[in-house]
């Protein structure tokens, strides 16, 4: 018999081992000797079936819970790929979280190690996984107060601002916002975070997936009255702030902005303050906390 | 009884949980309900519609938490951020006592996110009871361990599970959310009596109740939370209820959630167990006159 600890590692690697290709627990693989030594049968359940009960559950749940926040990762990869991959995943990146929401966080950086496997898709998989992440932690991080000219102050120039938690910036190589709001219509998001696409579904989603065409974009994933939307940016303004959340000053982040010839057709005073004064009334910049 | 220390001294009724697909008829309908549980976890975040919502209910409603990830049966240590999560949210609900389950989940840092079940020895009653501890002096409110359903045992336990569940709240010095759904169903999976169960617990300990429906296989039960309760449950229920008195009672419903009116009718057939305990309990008081 092992100690507490021992038996509570022991268990829990039962259940992280791969099932097989008809979701049966493989004995062979995590010692079934260790499970008959320590798990009573009964006269309905061997002491393997048992576990397995908690393994299928183990498995099932968070495979449950990647299809419902991946669903346009599994559209664009399809169902046997995308499966594949968070089946990799799950045996790779155990939970490290309370919440399954944090679940899929290491998910794009996943994706890009298997690089081989998805050739020139690889970036799209990784761009599409980035962003629904993206929508799945705007939804509830922490909202800032709009920033007001009380707060910047005398010398408003100097101060140093940073993004809000419920804002997030995305420089893409696909019109992935579009494309997710297409999947939307009829019911394909829907569908595939339940599970089963029906044929016809199954069709337009083939066909969403073959009109996707590269096109460079600059967008905002953010949360407003509760609900999370897209909103595309100019490519100087998501340079400004990105600046900002770098945490260079207002001042020089705008300068470095203006300085660029890129820019120098699209950006004008008048332009950097009207986007600000709507960032600021969003809540999407604040004021960033000073170092003691 | 059913006022105790183990529940902050409440007398609360019969309670639903609150779950995503009823928040707009609560918000529009404002049924009246005696109490709200919610799942600590689906609110411990910094900001968003779920919290919107909990503050809404809150203005309006009594409002107990019940947690899924304390895992008060692992071995390692409690996970000091975790804790102080759960307490920002235990300030901001104010509940009256704080419920997770007798189990384990995680093992250094590694979540199962299942209630999985605990050898029924000593030095396992022991570890709990340390864990419990803890989280009620750190939280600064009543505790009480449920017990879950299982579907495996170990060859070392030494004891039941209701002298195990016994063990961990004496010396732990907590109260009990008696889950008779999970009793049923671990009876049925393990063959022992449920009655010998609920006879066997300290009945003074009991803080709250929970009732549920379940799913039945071939060969075993899964504690699923997506059914009404069945008759053989509500009859483990009166029984408890004879013994512990009328306490604040929740039905689970967590899957295939149907209608608010639905779950709440489901949940209010309880008081039919405690009027029937009530009408014993004048009868005696008037035979003793």
């Amino acid at each position: 018999m092992s100690s507490l600890a021992q038996l509570q590692k022991d268990f829990l690697s039962c259940l992280q081992a791969p099932l097989n290709s008809k979701d049966r627990l493989q004995p062979s693989r995590i010692g079934g000797r260790w499970i008959k030594s320590e798990i009573k049968p009964n006269s309905r359940l061997t002491a393997v079936d048992r576990i397995e009960i908690y393994a299928r559950q183990y498995w099932f749940r968070i495979l449950e819970s990647l299809y419902d926040d991946f669903p346009g990762l599994r559209a664009l990869m399809g169902d046997q790929e995308f499966e594949r991959l968070i089946r990799r995943y799950i045996e790779k990146f155990p939970s490290r979280s309370y919440t399954l929401r944090d679940f899929g966080t290491r998910l794009p950086p996943f994706i890009l190690k298997e690089k081989r496997a998805y050739k020139d898709k690889s970036a799209l998989f990784y761009q599409m996984a980035t962003m629904e992440l993206a929508q799945l932690h705007v939804y509830d991080e922490k909202e800032e107060s709009p920033l007001t000219a009380k707060h910047l102050g005398a010398r408003p120039l100097l101060c140093r601002l940073r993004i809000s938690p419920h804002v997030r910036l995305m420089a893409l190589d696909y019109p992935l916002d579009e494309w997710q709001l297409k999947l939307n219509q009829g019911g394909v998001r829907e569908q595939l975070s339940n599970g089963v696409l029906d044929r016809r579904l199954k069709s337009k989603c083939r066909a969403l997936v073959g009109a996707i065409k590269k096109e460079r974009i600059y967008l905002a994933v953010h949360r407003y009255q509760f609900k999370v939307y897209f909103k595309r940016i100019e490519p100087w303004a998501f340079e400004l702030l990105t600046a900002f959340d770098q945490g260079i000053s207002l001042g020089a982040a705008i300068e470095k902005v203006m300085k660029q010839n890129k820019f120098k057709d699209a950006v004008s005073a008048a332009s950097v303050q009207t986007q600000f004064q709507e960032w600021s009334a969003m809540g999407w910049i604040s004021l960033r906390k000073s170092k003691k | 009884m059913p006022a105790n220390r183990f529940n902050n001294f409440t007398n609360y009724g019969i309670g639903i949980g609150l779950r995503v697909p009823h928040y707009d008829h609560i918000l529009t309908e404002k049924p009246t309900v005696d109490w709200f549980e919610i799942i600590s976890e689906n609110y411990m975040q910094e900001g968003g519609r779920a919290l919107h919502i909990l503050d809404q209910i809150l203005e309006q409603y009594q409002v107990v938490q019940h947690g899924v990830s304390l895992y008060f049966g692992s071995k390692e240590r409690l996970n000091r951020t975790h804790l102080k999560k759960l307490k920002d949210l235990v300030k901001r609900t104010k509940t009256p006592w704080l419920s997770d389950h007798l189990c384990w989940g995680s093992v250094d840092g590694t979540y199962s996110h299942d209630l999985l079940p605990l050898p029924y020895t000593l030095d396992a009653a022991k570890n709990a009871a340390k864990k419990i501890r803890e989280v009620r002096d750190y939280l600064e409110i009543p505790i009480a361990v449920e017990n879950v359903s299982s579907y495996a045992e170990f060859h070392s336990s030494e004891m039941t599970e209701w002298e195990f569940l016994t063990e961990v709240v004496e010396r732990a010095d907590c109260g009990i959310l008696l889950d008779v759904n999970n009793i049923y169903v671990s009876s049925q999976n393990h063959t022992f009596d449920p009655r010998d169960y609920i006879l066997g617990v300290p009945h003074h300990r009991v803080a709250q109740m929970h009732i549920a429906g379940h799913s039945k296989y071939e060969r075993f039960i899964i504690d699923t939370h997506d059914h009404p309760v069945i008759d053989p449950v509500w009859e483990l229920y009166d029984l408890a209820i004879q013994k512990v008195g009328p306490t604040a009672t929740l039905l689970e419903w967590d899957a295939s959630i149907p209608s608010f009116q639905e779950v709440h009718d489901e949940a209010k057939k309880a008081t039919r167990y405690w009027k029937d305990k009530d009408k014993a309990a004048q009868k005696k008081k008037r035979a003793k006159k």
